[in-house]
């Protein structure tokens, strides 16, 4: 995995900190559990479809997706004088099939609503164009018309099916010179 | 948003039998209507019917009989103590009673009132009763004595309640009964004597306090007349607002797609819990409305008691969910029972299956129409013709005066073609004000005038509708929905439980029912009994799980998700190979 392809990806939270995307790696399952508990119990429970109370360790190593081949995490962090890099949300993609993945998001409450979800899905798009991958795929609720909304106002279109229960989203993953196209 | 504007594009009408409206308000001679319109209000309503049906019974309950005009005394009688409380226009109120006389008597009392009814479920525990207490914000509780004993008591504290009146099943009992009561109450913890304390009243006093009679005070059509309480896949339970528009139209609704009912003349089976939905509307509210005797069922899982009573006081309607059909075609010699007074049923909450519909018609002669709604549409909105054309599995056509139009499911704005599935859509005067306190879901579920249902449906060119798949995980057991979310979020707070997930198992008698797959903490001894205990402390009866299967690890997708239908299939297997096939 090519990971120059997030450098240049920047954006800028609303309180002025800068932000970087990144892959995660095992090294921040601390971070990545001082991120949980900036989630509400809604946003608990559209991310992960269980009401999970605390993050165990267990589960922040298969967050961060270092768990499995052909699984990654792209992080959007900013750097905290005190506490070091603070993570804001995470996208993580983990394939099931070749060149077919899973995909999903989560932006901590408090920096909802400020384009990182934006800018998580563009770097995802782009690590999955590099490594190979031509169709991500997400599932959700079909009450989670905001997680529909985001998808649409950042350009995941793509074929919509309702199977088991859920909605499940298919979106062509088209890169072009390292850049994900995914307006279409 | 596409619209339905012409009867042209409503194939339905097509199909609905002679003499039912297709528009509503539809003014009526079955609901006492006369120059003056149709009622306004429940209270309206109820008014209506005791002056026009004084002299018939109203009630029977156990041996008891009450008329029309001795309910409207109860009423106005207990209106006034409640108003003695304080309690008036705008408050709430919480009920959380069986299908006693109280219960229809605090009903048409605290709209009366210009209060509102909030429905609690008498299976609720602590916790239940304690979310719905804080977060209607009610401060007054009518409950059942062994109930407010065992169960609110504990929890007043934690809550604003200010008023408790306690209502006993024994106070409407005759002769001897009424004496025995106490020894079988007491042991199912619906019966216990109540020590006196500050804010508790007791029902029969109130009702026996002689006081002159305040005026009634009734809401208007668009005030609300009832928070009914709903579960969700994302969320804790939250209160429908339904107005007395909202009731009013579903009761007219329900009542005219029967066009051989007579007011005056009917008499319903009440089995069906007035503190849900489905119950207070057709075992309530469309009683009411044609002035027909209401034989309350407080148990329906008595069948015993429901057959020998339909035997004894010959009902002609008998509104039910399809575990009561079910358990009625099974019980015993029950070919030689005499259940033929039965002209019509109303079968909701779950799909009825086409065996035990016409077994059921066959043995008793009925007619079952099989109907669909939501609470957050009081809840009837579609319902299969009378006599008409059936197709197995539909839900039937839209009600009169409603709307109903399958979406697509990115924008929930272009009306599908036939047969293509999308999210259901509806619009109507039953569809509800929006959720109490919760305006961001509210103005999910309710855009541009339409409910949106969040089930998966289509329909066909004869403007029928059939459900393709339910909102995600609700399970549905025995004519009750009942959300994952909430058992699991019950199952994580068990200090032995790493992760658990229940999920939804067909059961021939109760359509469904749960089952909770746990992972236990590692060291720990967890036992499946100690699980079920755990849920029984804080959950319905009905909502805990049949059974606990302790396991390693969950089935988890490429980021995580559980999934649960490997777990179902797991299930399913597990039954099969036991024998016990679905």
């Amino acid at each position: 995995m090519n990971s120059e392809i997030l450098k240049n990806r920047e954006g800028v939270l609303k309180s002025g900190e800068r932000l970087v995307l990144r892959l995660l790696g095992p090294g921040d399952i601390p971070a990545m559990q001082l991120l949980f508990k900036t989630f509400s119990p809604q946003t608990i429970f559209h991310r992960f479809q269980e009401p999970i109370p605390v993050m165990t360790e267990e589960r922040a190593r298969r967050c961060v997706g270092c768990t499995s081949e052909g699984s990654f995490a792209v992080a959007a962090a900013y750097e905290d004088p005190r506490r070091g890099q603070v993570l804001v949300g995470i996208a993580r993609i983990g394939m099931f099939a070749p060149g077919e993945a899973e995909f999903a998001i989560v932006v901590g409450d408090p920096w909802q609503r400020q384009g990182v979800g934006r800018l998580l899905v563009d770097a995802s798009l782009a690590v999955a164009a590099d490594c190979g991958i031509k169709w991500l795929e997400s599932t959700f609720d079909l009450e989670n018309r905001r997680y529909l909304d985001f998808c649409k106002a950042v350009g995941l279109n793509g074929t919509l099916t309702w199977e088991m229960g859920q909605l499940r989203l298919r979106v062509p993953v088209t890169g072009v010179d390292g850049q994900a196209d995914h307006r279409g | 948003m596409d619209d339905p504007a012409t009867d042209q594009e409503r194939p339905w009408f097509r199909h609905y039998e002679q003499g039912i409206p297709t528009g509503y308000p539809a003014i009526s001679p079955l609901f006492g209507d006369d120059e003056a319109g149709p009622a306004r209000s429940i209270w309206e309503q109820f008014e209506r019917t005791v002056a026009a049906w004084g002299e018939r019974t109203a009630l029977i309950f156990e041996g008891t009989t009450i008329s029309w005009e001795q309910l409207g005394r109860y009423v106005r009688d207990f209106s006034t103590s409640l108003a003695a409380l304080g309690i008036g226009r705008g408050d709430k109120v919480v009920l959380q009673l069986p299908n006693i006389p109280q219960m229809v008597i605090a009903c048409f009392a605290v709209h009366r009132l210009g209060a509102c009814v909030v429905m609690a479920n008498p299976m609720y525990v602590a916790p239940e009763i304690r979310h719905m207490l804080v977060d209607s914000g009610a401060d007054t509780m009518i409950t059942l004595d062994g109930l407010w004993m065992n169960r609110v008591r504990a929890i007043r504290h934690a809550t604003g309640l200010r008023n408790i009146i306690v209502a006993g099943i024994r106070d409407f009992l005759p002769f001897p009964r009424r004496q025995l009561y106490p020894l079988v109450g007491r042991g199912k913890g619906l019966w216990a004597r109540v020590p006196p304390e500050p804010g508790v009243h007791r029902f029969d006093e109130m009702l026996a306090r002689r006081r002159d009679a305040i005026s009634p005070s009734p809401g208007l059509p668009d005030d609300m007349a009832c928070l009914q309480y709903t579960g969700g896949t994302t969320g804790i339970s939250k209160g429908a607002v339904l107005s007395n528009y909202n009731l009013l139209s579903n009761a007219h609704q329900v009542a005219v797609w029967f066009p051989g009912l007579r007011a005056g003349h009917e008499i319903f089976v009440c089995a069906l819990p007035i503190f849900h939905v489905f119950g207070l509307t057709c075992c309530l509210n469309v009683p009411t409305a044609i002035g027909a005797t209401m034989l309350l069922v407080p148990d329906p899982r008595n069948l015993k008691s429901l057959i020998s009573g339909i035997e004894k006081h010959r009902p002609t309607m008998f509104p039910a969910v399809p575990a009561m059909f079910e358990g009625i075609n099974r019980f015993p010699a029950i070919e030689r029972r005499d259940l033929s007074s039965i002209k019509g049923c109303f079968s909701g909450s779950a799909p009825l299956s086409l065996e035990v519909m016409t077994r059921f018609e066959s043995m008793t002669g009925a007619r079952i129409t099989e109907g669909f709604g939501l609470t957050e549409a009081s809840p009837v909105t579609h319902v299969n013709p009378l006599f008409g054309l059936r197709k197995e599995g539909s839900i039937g056509v839209p009600m009169p005066g409603t709307d109903s139009m399958v979406v697509d499911l990115a924008q929930g704005k272009r009306q599908m073609p036939d047969h293509q599935p999308g999210e259901l859509i509806i619009r109507g005067p039953q569809v509800m004000k929006g959720y109490w306190n919760h305006p961001d879901e509210t103005a999910v579920t309710l855009r541009d005038g339409w409910l949106f249902t969040g089930d998966i449906a289509y329909r066909d060119e004869d403007g029928f509708f059939f459900i393709a798949g339910r909102k995600k995980e609700m399970i549905i057991a025995g004519g009750y929905n009942i959300y994952p979310r909430e058992i699991d979020e019950v199952l994580y707070a068990h200090p032995d439980i790493l992760e658990a997930a229940s999920v939804g198992i067909p059961d021939r008698h109760r359509g469904e029912t749960v089952w909770a797959f746990v992972v236990p903490r590692p060291g720990t001894a967890l036992r499946g009994g100690e699980v079920v205990t755990w849920c029984r402390e804080r959950l319905a009866r009905y909502k805990v799980p049949r059974r606990i299967v302790i396991t390693d690890a969950l089935p988890r997708s490429a980021v995580g998700k559980i999934l649960r239908r490997e777990l179902r299939e797991k299930a399913i297997a597990m039954l099969n190979s036991e024998g016990e096939g679905v």
